[in-house]
């Protein structure tokens, strides 16, 4: 390996993911919109820099995706508000629904108030969503995909080749549609959607089926050495574990049962599932070509996706009210200052992140690439 | 291969480490929220021959009836529906009885109870003890529309949407949190009407309600088979309510609730900023997303 390609070399996947999804968690503990604007925008401030050479268009394809739920949350608000009462801003007409509705509304008033928490709601959704998009545009899944211990293999498979099918359907749209406008024809209006659509899909699920065959070549799905008795119990276990996982969260989570069945569970679940992942890789031997490598980087930009996380949550106890801000009464929201502190520091890794390939060597880089059989140039 | 093997080994340890970390933040967070067993917030009520019911609906869906009587009460409750009622009695012909009806409007007699000083948020005191009144609604309005008519209401926003949080400013930021404090055996023996219709004092005069706050301890600890942590805990309210007699010299009306909402507010620094921050970190990644392109 040659120390450019050290120094140019991909961060980890996992590290990424990690720092957009500390992101969006911190977004699901506040509604205030300052805060989730910050979000939004730290995450397409990194991604503008650091974003993945392959897969660009999936944080554009996120941030419209935002949007529209914004305007859809604005628009329910609008027809079913509760908020009748406040500052009236337009009068719909009303239907009269019966009492068993239990007290929906259908139009009638629409109030600043109302409109403003379902502002706040939505723009909690979107930026839930940005992140999750910047996760996607920073690190391909099929790289974190990569990641996946041994015994989870034959899943991985089928993950990424679901995971795969969306993306690769909007690159064969848009293909398909060039090659429409091309011909002479148009790329507009439901008829032309009526001939895209066989295209599209007959690609689309084509090229998913490619990649799962890469894969395979590469041993993804193998069964390795193990004996059908061996493999079933790495399955079983870690099925078990997860489940015991899953089942002690909500014990965890829910108020009203009691923490003595909860934290054992968890640990026990953990412990399975990771010991039957550990055993269970033994036995799967994979080729890897240029591991993703886990260093002080990674480390660096998982801390800095934590750093607006500990914000958030040190804001709840030094401001408490300035996460949620109230809309009835209208009021200027404040700002928590330690959660603006916390996504200022998530903004390092756009500097000190590994640099950015350059296009030309991106490309020079792409065919090499391992489980991602993507077709340069066609 | 082996290379790669022992490459990948400490990565996989690493991302263990990951995971453990986030489960350990987890069980933190749960482990706070699960010590919780009673909740804090403003409960609703709605008279019914002369007794205080929780109402199993909410404002926005409970239309009173011309001659009601609402009432609204800040406690720590243990279970909904057997908690704390307004400590006033619900007596529409004192509230009501010099208002004249309208044409078209419902008269609804509403009561307001602050509740105790050990029921207060930390650092936070009731503003007064209970303010009580009439308000009109036009023909078909909620309760939260009596509410609103009477005071200056906080509807929370988030998961805390559409409850109502705060009233007059108080509390000031909370929303119906949960208690990691019990509540003492005293607080679920003071009389609502129904248990103790006429013996104490403060609820068959209709005196001013704000004066007899002290009286309340004294009626719970007497009506209620005083266990002796009631005695132990008597005190509590007596003392913690002293700053909230001091602050009641002056007790809140409804018209002074109404126009509490109209608070003095200074410039909003923290909202420019973000504002601020925002614009100059959008800006920055279009910039950075152009530079790109070309």
């Amino acid at each position: 390996m040659s120390s450019r390609e050290r120094t140019n070399r991909q961060l980890h996947p996992g590290a990424w993911w990690a720092w957009s999804l500390a992101l969006g968690a911190t977004a699901t503990r506040t509604t205030n919109p300052l805060v989730l604007l910050l979000l939004m925008a730290a995450a397409g401030f990194t991604v503008s820099a650091r974003r993945s050479p392959v897969g660009t268009r999936s944080f554009g394809f996120f941030v419209r995706l935002g949007l529209f739920v914004l305007a859809f949350r604005l628009v329910f608000e609008t027809v079913f508000g509760a908020e009748r009462s406040g500052n009236v801003l337009v009068h719909l007409p009303e239907v009269p629904l019966p009492t068993w509705a239990g007290g929906l509304h259908l139009g009638g008033a629409v109030t600043a108030q109302g409109m403003l928490a379902a502002t706040y709601g939505g723009l909690q959704l979107a930026a839930l969503l940005v992140c999750v998009g910047s996760a996607n545009a920073l690190a391909s899944p099929r790289r974190l995909l990569r990641a996946v211990p041994g015994a989870l293999y034959e899943a991985g498979v089928a993950v990424t080749v679901a995971m795969s099918f969306a993306p690769q359907l909007v690159t064969a749209a848009v293909r398909v549609r060039r090659a429409r406008r091309l011909r002479g024809r148009s790329a507009t209006g439901v008829r032309s959607w009526v001939g895209i659509a066989l295209p599209v899909l007959e690609d689309a699920l084509e090229r998913s089926i490619e990649l799962a065959a890469a894969m395979d070549a590469r041993g993804f799905g193998r069964r390795g050495t193990a004996s059908p008795g061996r493999r079933r119990l790495v399955a079983g276990s870690v099925v078990t574990g997860l489940v015991a996982v899953a089942v002690a969260t909500y014990e965890l989570l829910d108020a009203t049962s009691p923490t003595i069945v909860g934290l054992p569970l968890l640990v026990s679940g953990t412990a399975i599932a990771c010991a039957a992942v550990f055993f269970g890789g033994r036995d799967v031997a994979r080729t890897k070509y240029r591991p993703d490598q886990w260093q002080a980087v990674e480390w660096l930009v998982v801390v800095a996706g934590l750093a607006p996380l500990a914000g958030v949550m040190l804001a709840g106890r030094l401001q408490p009210g300035s996460l949620h801000p109230t809309t009835y009464p209208l009021a200027v929201p404040a700002l928590p200052w330690p959660a603006v502190l916390g996504i200022v520091l998530a903004l390092i890794p756009a500097w000190f992140g590994t640099p950015q390939l350059p296009a030309a060597q991106a490309i020079a880089v792409r065919p090499a690439r391992v489980a991602e059989p993507a077709k340069v140039g066609r | 291969m082996t290379t790669a093997r022992r490459r990948a080994g400490p990565t996989q340890a690493r991302v263990a480490a990951v995971t453990l970390a986030t489960l350990v933040i987890m069980v933190a967070l749960a482990g706070r929220a699960h010590a919780a067993t009673a909740y804090r917030y403003w409960a609703y009520y709605v008279a019914q021959a002369n007794t205080w019911q929780f109402s199993q609906r909410g404002p926005a869906t409970e239309y009173p009836v011309d001659g009601e009587v609402q009432g609204w009460r800040f406690a720590i409750q243990t279970e909904a529906g057997k908690g704390l009622a307004p400590r006033a009695l619900p007596d529409f012909a004192k509230m009501c009885g010099s208002t004249p009806a309208t044409a078209g409007q419902l008269r609804v007699g509403i009561v307001i109870d602050f509740g105790v000083g050990a029921d207060a948020p930390t650092g936070e005191h009731p503003p007064g003890t209970e303010v009580s009144g009439c308000v009109h609604v036009a023909e078909g309005g909620s309760g939260a529309d009596v509410l609103r008519a009477a005071a200056a209401v906080r509807i929370g926003t988030g998961a805390d949407g559409g409850l109502v949080c705060g009233i007059d400013g108080y509390p000031a930021n909370e929303c119906a949190t949960a208690v990691t404090t019990k509540p003492t055996p005293t607080s679920n023996a003071i009389p609502t009407p129904k248990a103790t219709p006429t013996t104490t004092p403060l609820l068959t005069s209709p005196a001013k309600a704000t004066a007899s706050t002290p009286n309340t301890p004294a009626a719970a600890s007497s009506s209620a088979p005083a266990p002796p942590v009631a005695a132990a805990s008597s005190p509590v309210p007596t003392s913690a309510s002293a700053p909230s007699i001091a602050r009641t010299s002056r007790p809140p009306t409804l018209a002074s609730l109404r126009t509490a909402a109209n608070r003095t507010d200074h410039f909003p620094v923290g909202a420019v900023v973000g504002a601020a921050l925002v614009v100059a970190v959008g800006a920055g990644a279009s910039w950075r997303a152009r530079a790109r392109r070309r």
